[in-house]
């Protein structure tokens, strides 16, 4: 089996002050920190989950970027047949650093559970299952720069081998350049769309953000 | 899927040796690496874990001549993969061969300011630490890294054996690592999960983990090795997520129950034909008590099984890798190992705890994992004759 009628049905972009769904521009703000920037999302999507604002940046990051890919999306599979993969390149090292501080200086020591528990990228994952309710596949990656490759072969592989009838997949990341996702939603349709077909080159295009129309 | 995945090499540099066959000598022998230690520079209170001695590290890592510097896991790393690479045969510089690691915190002690001139910055990342392991080996493909909690390892060996499954590669060496840190102990001590004496898995008195240190690789082939009575095959994997909370693992199993069911079904093998399980066990009390019912709902609550933690502490992302190679062994062998720290039964439902080493026929066996995020992982072993 190749990757045939596998396809890229929905996608969200989040940097740089700029939200893209499917195409599309769905905020963008100028002259704004990221944080704030995933907090206006949050309302603007006016999504209502008190549990978002105990998760760390990454967690925000990936949890807002999600609710925004899901957003107008009915899913019509079991909840065992929808698999999470995500990747990046700094792991959770943004909250590493802050954990680390306080223990790594034994005269201010407070270790404190609620952050170590954010020192583990796949904790993201965690996060989006629980809010969605999503018991299939995981799997986190960590590669140098967005691995289209990886991320297009492992979901395939995943659809093909009948671990999973849809897969959410993609790149969430933060680091001293700044903040970044990059989620896609991937099925299998019975209509044939050679634009939309799962593929390296089909996620590269729309990471680098080729295909805004509006 | 045509091709397979069998196990040609492995090795573990652990506290209780440096190569697999040592490794297994001891834990056959009911030996721990489990030991309270005082160290104020990894937490100010005394803990149960399994530290591996730096001066008898640095002595075998002088076998390697290697030119550059690397850290102390990174040396784990080498020491492991040049030694399995070795009794494998394989040609680690081939472009059939992939290297897949799998692990939590990599080189995260290099946030200790003591190393501050000794290493640059990026060596903190995964993917670099990979990369210069890779590069050590000459090996030109890019390394893939995991990180996926405490499943990690167990799922870097389900990517591997699928690669090959599917014909990408030849062979793949797949290594888990992680290290024993200030940053690892203090988080989980944080969490008041560290026992004060070395862990009890499965027991009514169990207290908590201990942590521990290792970093353990396989060697998967699609063509087994000829020279070998038996092989080991890794025929199949599946993971799940509980949905349920990110610290703690689903009360009812549910998760590990999907991946375990999902497995059999893929597989289309069933609970009669499991003759070993060898647990995530880690001691704590909602850990044992998850799998116990998760064995039990699965109809595996008469097969026996350990946990390898009462031997090793808790090793994290090395774990699956790590008790994938003493599982491998253990069916070669013939031999069920007794789990470590078991005395009294301690959880809601029949578990079979090998109380005892025993000798027995283990032709398929069950490895499963759970971490923090709710993943869980199940994977099973199938030994061949010659």
């Amino acid at each position: 089996m190749g990757t045939e009628n596998l396809h890229i049905t929905s996608w969200v972009m989040v940097r740089n002050g700029v939200a893209v769904q499917n195409d599309s521009l769905f905020l963008e703000m100028t002259d704004t920190d990221p944080l704030s920037f995933i907090k206006a999302l949050y309302k603007q999507i006016k999504c209502d989950y008190p549990k978002f604002y105990k998760m760390d940046n990454l967690c925000k990051l990936a949890f807002i970027s999600a609710e925004l890919l899901l957003k107008n999306v009915k899913l019509i599979y079991g909840s065992d047949e929808i698999a999470v993969v995500l990747s990046n390149s700094s792991s959770s090292f943004d909250t590493d650093k802050t954990y680390y501080q306080s223990v790594g200086d034994k005269s201010n020591y407070f270790p404190s559970p609620a952050v170590f528990v954010y020192t583990l990228p796949n904790i993201m994952m965690g996060e989006i299952c629980i809010r969605h309710q999503f018991l299939g596949e995981n799997a986190f990656f960590i590669s140098e720069v967005f691995n289209s490759g990886i991320l297009s072969d492992y979901t395939e592989n995943l659809l093909n081998s009948g671990k999973a009838k849809c897969v959410i997949t993609g790149w969430v990341e933060i680091n001293e350049s700044g903040w970044d996702a990059a989620l896609f939603l991937i099925e299998r349709t019975a209509k044939e769309n050679e634009e939309k077909r799962l593929s390296k080159e089909h996620l590269n295009e729309i990471y680098a953000l080729k295909r805004i129309t509006k | 899927m045509t091709n397979s995945a069998y196990i040609i090499g492995e090795n573990i540099v652990s506290p209780l040796g440096f190569t697999a066959a040592e490794n297994f000598n001891n834990v056959s022998e009911n030996i721990s690496g489990v030991k309270t230690i005082h160290n104020t520079e990894i937490i100010p209170v005394p803990f149960s874990g399994a530290r591996l001695d730096d001066d008898i590290l640095n002595q075998q890592f002088q076998n390697l001549k290697a030119k550059e510097k690397y850290t102390r896991l990174e040396k784990m790393m080498l020491l492991s993969i040049a030694d399995a690479v070795q009794h494998s045969d394989i040609d680690a510089k081939g472009n059939d061969t992939v290297f897949v690691f799998s692990t939590t915190k990599g080189n995260i002690d290099l946030l200790n300011s003591k190393y501050k001139n000794e290493f640059d910055p990026s060596r903190l990342q995964l993917w670099k630490t990979a990369q210069m392991v890779t590069d050590f080996f000459e090996n030109k493909n890019k390394p893939v890294v995991i990180s996926n909690a405490c499943i990690s390892g167990v799922v870097a060996i389900i990517y591997g054996s699928e690669l090959l499954q599917r014909g990408k590669f030849k062979n793949a060496v797949v290594c888990g690592m992680d290290e024993l840190t200030e940053f690892v102990v203090s988080g989980f001590q944080s969490f008041l999960a560290i026992s004060a004496e070395p862990c009890k898995p499965f027991d009514q008195f169990r207290t908590g983990i201990s942590l521990g240190e290792a970093c353990a690789t396989v060697i998967l082939s699609s063509e087994r090795k000829k020279e070998e009575r038996n092989s080991v095959e890794i025929i199949g994997g599946a993971t799940s997520n509980d949905a349920n909370h990110i610290s703690g693992p689903s009360r009812t199993g549910e998760g590990l129950v999907k991946a375990i069911e999902h497995v059999f079904s893929l597989r289309n093998i069933s609970a009669a034909d499991i003759d070993y399980i060898s647990a995530h066990g880690t001691a704590t009390p909602y850990n044992d008590e998850m799998e116990a019912i998760a064995f039990s709902r699965t109809g595996l609550e008469a097969v026996s099984v350990n946990s390898f933690k009462g031997y090793y502490g808790h090793t994290l992302g090395a774990a699956g890798v790590l008790e994938t190679v003493l599982t491998s062994l253990s069916m070669k062998n013939n031999l069920l190992i007794k789990s470590l720290g078991y005395t009294s039964h301690g959880v809601s439902k029949p578990v079979n705890v090998i109380e005892k080493n025993q000798e027995k026929e283990i032709n398929t066996a069950l490895k499963v994992a759970s971490g923090f995020g709710g993943c869980n992982a199940a994977m099973i072993l199938k030994k061949h004759g010659h």
